[in-house]
């Protein structure tokens, strides 16, 4: 209670990216989060963005994604919505990886789930929530201690 | 990001720092494309000023090191931070690239 969350909205462009990142990292820096923390928010913002605006993209109309970051009580809360077909990312997701790739990744062995399994691996909760009009994805990291 | 390229003796060095986001890992392949392409077949990666990578920039690394390994060559990435480092071990696939302390015993290795 008492932090205002950072409440960012990006079109379905990858460059776009590394601004929200600058700003989770500003929004970490204000409210004192530890790095371990930061880099979390950052890896599960690249990780679910860009697997939202490779996967769910629609070309024929801008998409618009919201990125609420907020601090309840003892965790740090990330919700991600957009206005996309709805669909889970979080059995299926193709990672960051695919990027430049193609089927390549496949092909050398590394596993698609990658990105999703990275974000698996520094959050402590994710749940998709469908919406009449797209998604949602809520994800919670537990802090640690938050000096305030 | 920034990258700064230097040699010793046979070995190109790729000094990485900053944060190794999806779109600093587009300029990373730029970086890569000509080293490999001009016949490079040791490849140091030092990383001690990463502070944040996600998969496209192991992506980039992992496919270096595959370019390298069909030429004979070999990609040794050096100086995790903490965090960075945390990565690569939760990646836990089987990366073909080797990982060192310091860039000394990197370069060493070859």
């Amino acid at each position: 209670m008492g932090v205002p969350p950072l409440i960012y909205y990006l079109k379905n462009d990858v460059q776009e990216l590394s601004r929200l990142m600058d700003a989770v990292e500003n929004f970490g820096r204000i409210h004192h989060l530890d790095n371990q923390t930061v880099y979390s928010l950052n890896l599960a913002v690249e990780e679910i963005i860009t697997d939202d605006i490779l996967c769910g993209i629609e070309k024929d109309r801008a998409r618009e994604i919201e990125v609420r970051l907020t601090i309840e009580d003892d965790e740090v809360v990330l919700e991600i919505s957009d206005d996309a077909r709805p669909r889970n990312p979080l059995p299926e997701a193709v990672p960051a990886l695919a990027m430049a790739g193609g089927g390549e990744e496949a092909e050398a062995g590394i596993p698609a789930t990658l990105g999703i399994d990275l974000v698996r691996g520094v959050m402590d909760q994710m749940e998709y929530q469908p919406r009449t009009h797209g998604n949602r994805l809520i994800l919670r990291k537990r802090l640690a201690s938050i000096r305030r | 990001m920034q990258t700064q390229t230097s040699k010793v003796n046979n070995i190109e060095v790729v000094a990485v720092s900053g944060r190794l986001d999806p779109a600093a890992s587009i300029e990373l392949k730029k970086v890569f494309t000509p080293l490999l392409s001009g016949g490079a077949q040791k490849l140091v990666v030092d990383l001690a000023g990463v502070e944040y990578i996600g998969s496209a920039g192991l992506r980039e690394l992992f496919f270096a090191a595959k370019t390298l390994e069909r030429a004979g060559g070999k990609l040794a990435c050096c100086s995790l931070q903490p965090e960075v480092k945390r990565i690569f071990d939760i990646a836990g696939f089987s990366i073909p690239y080797q990982v060192y302390a310091s860039r000394d015993e990197a370069v060493a290795s070859f």
